[in-house]
């Protein structure tokens, strides 16, 4: 039943978010033929322009669209009209809750896979991954990996966006529970939750700086390559605790039961 | 016949607000139960907490011998007294839905009742009156071959040209060994098709009978008795 949820919750996303993923990747081929093609001609770079402002907005919708209806979804089929439908199908409590982190993470990915693939297509030169190493050596000292570093920066951010949506939507369970305030409540939740992960984060992560040698009271910023490499996978590990363990703590909450309007 | 719905000292608060109040109730297999009451009075709520939509203060639901849970859902079609469907779906996403998620729905008697109403499976909800999206909710909750049919005010949206047309549609279409509980404010309207009573105010049972002898022993329709009961007239 949970494989039948779960195809019902990505159609009902899918069937437009996919539009915004492949949109965003044939306006950054358009623009970026039309910048190839186009040196010497005004309609091409006029046709660049154009599809370069497309780019960055569809980008945007690329990682905001998933993140956003991740808990419009939730809100929604759980707690709004949709949830007479959902309560009353033949599914635990538990599935409901997997299906949806399930179809935040998939949506997450994908919107990441999109902007990835399209900024290389917007972008990518031979010598783009060496300037990106040049700008990266302000900050890491020694030899490094630059694909290395980026797929870790990718990743610190999609976990972030995944705990910020676990975090939302466990402030969702225990704020409607009452008939008052709620949006209010989550709100308020999040907020307190958001802070309690990063105080935790900025905990651990002076402590990480400290075990590899890195003077804190100093203006320059500059880390050795296996300590920056340490603070990203710190990041990651933090992240990645907090969102196990507000994901368990959502299951508890939702199977104690919900009371919709 | 069995018990195949119990209530015991069932309780709803909402905050300090008592909605339910220890109530007491047994729905026998093969009935037709009209559950009748004011606005507010607590038919909703007691539906609600019977499909999972609320969280019981306390008592215990029994559906067919178990507790509110994926069984009871099995068994259990449930019409809400609002629509439910996202407006961007069509009518036929919802009609695979059924068919996908319960065992005993029936797609072609669902295809086919679709089409006696004269409504398009392949148009969408959000181009659809409330009156429409109803019928189809209806039609959908009728198509399964359930144990228990819930129907919080199947009138309610409905022009009066069609309330008849859709009491015939529930009796003709509802599995013929499942219970039907069933609440309305249109008393006269359902009051000929009802085998039991009950009679809810201030979330408390006033009354659970025979339709057929508390007519007889009132001498008067069940719309009458309920009208005498509340004053309203």
């Amino acid at each position: 039943m949970f494989t039948k949820l779960l195809k019902k919750d990505l159609k009902k996303d899918m069937r437009w978010m996919w539009i915004i993923f492949v949109s965003t990747i044939i306006a950054s081929i358009i623009s970026r033929g039309a910048k190839e093609i186009g040196k010497n001609f005004i309609f091409f770079k006029i046709l660049a322009i154009f599809f370069d402002s497309v780019f960055y907005s569809l980008a945007v919708n690329c990682i905001l669209q998933p993140f956003l209806r991740s808990f419009m979804n939730f809100s929604k089929d759980f707690y709004g009209d949709e949830s007479y439908l959902t309560h009353t199908l033949p599914v635990t409590k538990n599935e409901l809750v997997n299906s949806k982190f399930l179809t935040a993470l998939i949506e997450i990915v994908l919107g990441f896979l999109s902007l990835i693939v399209s900024l290389l297509i917007m972008f990518y030169s031979p010598t783009m991954f060496d300037t990106l190493k040049t700008l990266m050596s302000f900050v890491i000292i020694g030899k490094f990996s630059i694909r290395l570093v980026i797929t870790l920066l990718v990743a610190l951010v999609v976990v972030e966006f995944l705990m910020f949506i676990t975090l939302i939507l466990f402030s969702m369970v225990i704020s409607y529970r009452s008939k008052e305030k709620r949006a209010l409540k989550t709100f308020l939740f999040t907020t307190a939750f958001a802070f309690m992960a990063s105080t935790i984060l900025s905990v651990v992560m002076v402590i990480v700086l400290s075990i590899n040698g890195v003077k804190l009271n100093t203006t320059s910023f500059v880390l050795s390559n296996s300590a920056f490499l340490s603070v990203i996978l710190t990041g990651i590990i933090v992240y990645s605790i907090v969102i196990i363990v507000f994901y368990f703590l959502t299951k508890r909450e939702f199977r104690k039961g919900v009371n919709v309007d | 016949m069995g018990v195949v719905l119990e209530y015991k000292k069932v309780c709803k608060n909402f905050g300090e607000k008592q909605v339910l109040e220890d109530i007491n109730l047994k729905i026998k297999s093969n009935k037709i139960v009209g559950l009748l009451g004011k606005n507010g009075s607590g038919k909703s709520t007691l539906f609600k907490l019977t499909n999972d939509l609320l969280t019981l203060s306390s008592g215990e639901i029994l559906i067919d011998g178990n507790p509110v849970s994926v069984e009871s859902k099995k068994i259990v079609s449930y019409l809400p007294e609002r629509t439910y469907f996202d407006s961007s779906m069509k009518v036929v996403d919802a009609i695979n839905m059924f068919e996908t998620f319960y065992e005993d729905f029936d797609k072609i008697k669902a295809e086919k009742l679709l089409e006696e109403l004269k409504l398009d499976k392949n148009m969408r909800f959000s181009k659809m009156s409330k009156g429409m999206k109803e019928k189809v909710q209806l039609v959908l909750v009728m198509s399964r071959n359930a144990k228990i049919y819930i129907l919080d005010e199947p009138l309610g949206g409905v022009d009066p040209a069609s309330r008849d047309y859709i009491l015939k549609t529930i009796l003709k279409n509802f599995n013929k060994d499942a219970t039907l509980f069933i609440s309305t404010h249109m008393i006269a309207d359902i009051e000929k098709i009802l085998d039991e009573v009950v009679i809810i105010d201030d979330g408390k049972i006033l009354l659970h009978e025979d339709a057929e002898k508390l007519r007889k022993k009132e001498n008067a329709s069940i719309d009458e008795i309920f009208r005498r009961k509340f004053y309203v007239y």
